[in-house]
């Protein structure tokens, strides 16, 4: 091989990996990145079986968790609607994929009700209540808002004001990012495909 | 003659198809209600399951086994569900809708939802103003009917009557369809 030809191929070569690295480098997230990404705070809450279910134990799957109550008019409902869709837009992947629902609302909300409640969407999510003590200091390590408002003048007594966020833990147990209400299903579909392939090697 | 009421037929049954099939699961009819300058439109609920055992939104004597039990609040409100329309003002002077009403639930009430920086608050209102010459819509994460103490569960398809109380307009009855969110 003369030292032109050599150098071609290496040349070549160089951009064969530069190529490799661009394409798997660039997943152009939707959603908000969390960096750097750290283990997700955990938790220990008994489902409606009694049995505890901890955050930390679930790695190697992607979990998806959100927030909300069984009274919540539209957001809690649109969001496990679109969770739903979300999984079936997976695929395959969906396998790799968990999602749980966190009652701000353990008043009204026994870990029973969230269960039915949620699986009325799909049978494969997991909702969970508990007692308040634990539940706010998992509010506070994932920065959720759950205020009680008294509604005097309405039927429902009280409302729950709630931040409406996704968030995301990798199949590595850290928390990677989170998505605001109103992220398309196919956004969310294309970040957590992305974190579901990446998780798997 | 006979060939252009068939041809009127033939497109008419593709109009019908084609109204039958607005997105995804719902089998939604999308009938409007016109009385005087308001038109109401896409009427629909979104379906929820009654999860309480016992539904009953007034007695809080109905299950004292384990009186302290979080469910009881729940049962006492029950479950939820909203409802949603486009109303339509073609007139020059803005109506405004006072109240919704319906057997489907204990209590029916109008709420708006905010979203405060990512914190989403719901309120009921007083009234929803419909604008001279403009249209409300009542969409999830917005304005909405809400129907509290759900009497039975809502499947999609089903229809549910509600009738509205407009200041001008007065009274007019529409049937909500129940659709599969979203």
């Amino acid at each position: 091989m003369s030292s032109f030809a050599r150098t071609r191929f290496s040349l070549s070569l160089f951009w064969l990996c530069m190529l490799l690295l661009v394409s798997c480098g660039t997943h152009n997230f939707h959603g908000m990145v969390i960096e750097p990404p750290n283990p997700a705070p955990d938790f220990t809450l008994l489902n409606h079986q009694g049995q505890p279910f901890q955050l930390s134990a679930q790695q190697g799957k992607l979990v998806v968790m959100f927030f909300g109550f069984t009274h919540c008019p539209d957001v809690c409902p649109t969001t496990l609607a679109d969770m739903k869709a979300v999984r079936s837009k997976l695929g395959n992947d969906a396998e790799h994929l968990q999602v749980v629902f966190i009652s701000v609302d353990p008043e009204r909300d026994t870990p029973d009700l969230v269960n039915r409640y949620v699986t009325a969407f799909d049978p494969t999510f997991i909702g969970l209540s508990g007692p308040s003590t634990t539940l706010e200091r998992i509010y506070q390590d994932y920065g959720v808002t759950a205020i009680r408002r008294e509604l005097p003048n309405s039927a429902i007594t009280y409302t729950m004001d709630h931040s409406a966020f996704t968030y995301v833990i990798d199949r590595s147990g850290n928390y990677r990012m989170l998505f605001p209400y109103n992220t398309s299903i196919d956004e969310i579909v294309s970040d957590l495909r992305y974190l579901i392939q990446q998780g798997a090697r | 003659m006979s060939l252009r009421i068939f041809m009127s037929m033939t497109m008419l049954v593709t109009l019908i198809a084609c109204g039958a099939q607005p997105s995804g699961s719902s089998s939604a009819s999308t009938t409007a209600v016109t009385v005087g300058t308001l038109q109401i439109s896409d009427v629909w609920a979104r379906s929820a399951q009654v999860m309480g055992g016992q539904m009953d939104s007034t007695a809080p004597t109905m299950d004292m086994t384990k009186p302290t039990e979080p469910a009881m609040a729940m049962e006492m409100s029950g479950a939820v569900s909203g409802a949603y329309m486009t109303i339509k003002n073609t007139g020059s002077a803005a109506d405004t809708l006072l109240n919704a009403q319906g057997d489907i639930a204990a209590s029916v009430e109008l709420h708006t939802m905010i979203d405060n920086n990512g914190v989403m608050q719901m309120r009921p209102v007083e009234r929803i103003e419909i604008p001279a010459n403009g249209e409300v819509q009542l969409k999830p994460g917005s304005f909405h009917v809400m129907l509290i103490g759900l009497k039975q569960g809502l499947k999609a398809g089903d229809s549910i009557p509600l009738t509205l109380q407009f200041e001008k307009a007065g009274t007019i009855q529409v049937t909500a369809t129940v659709r599969d969110a979203k």
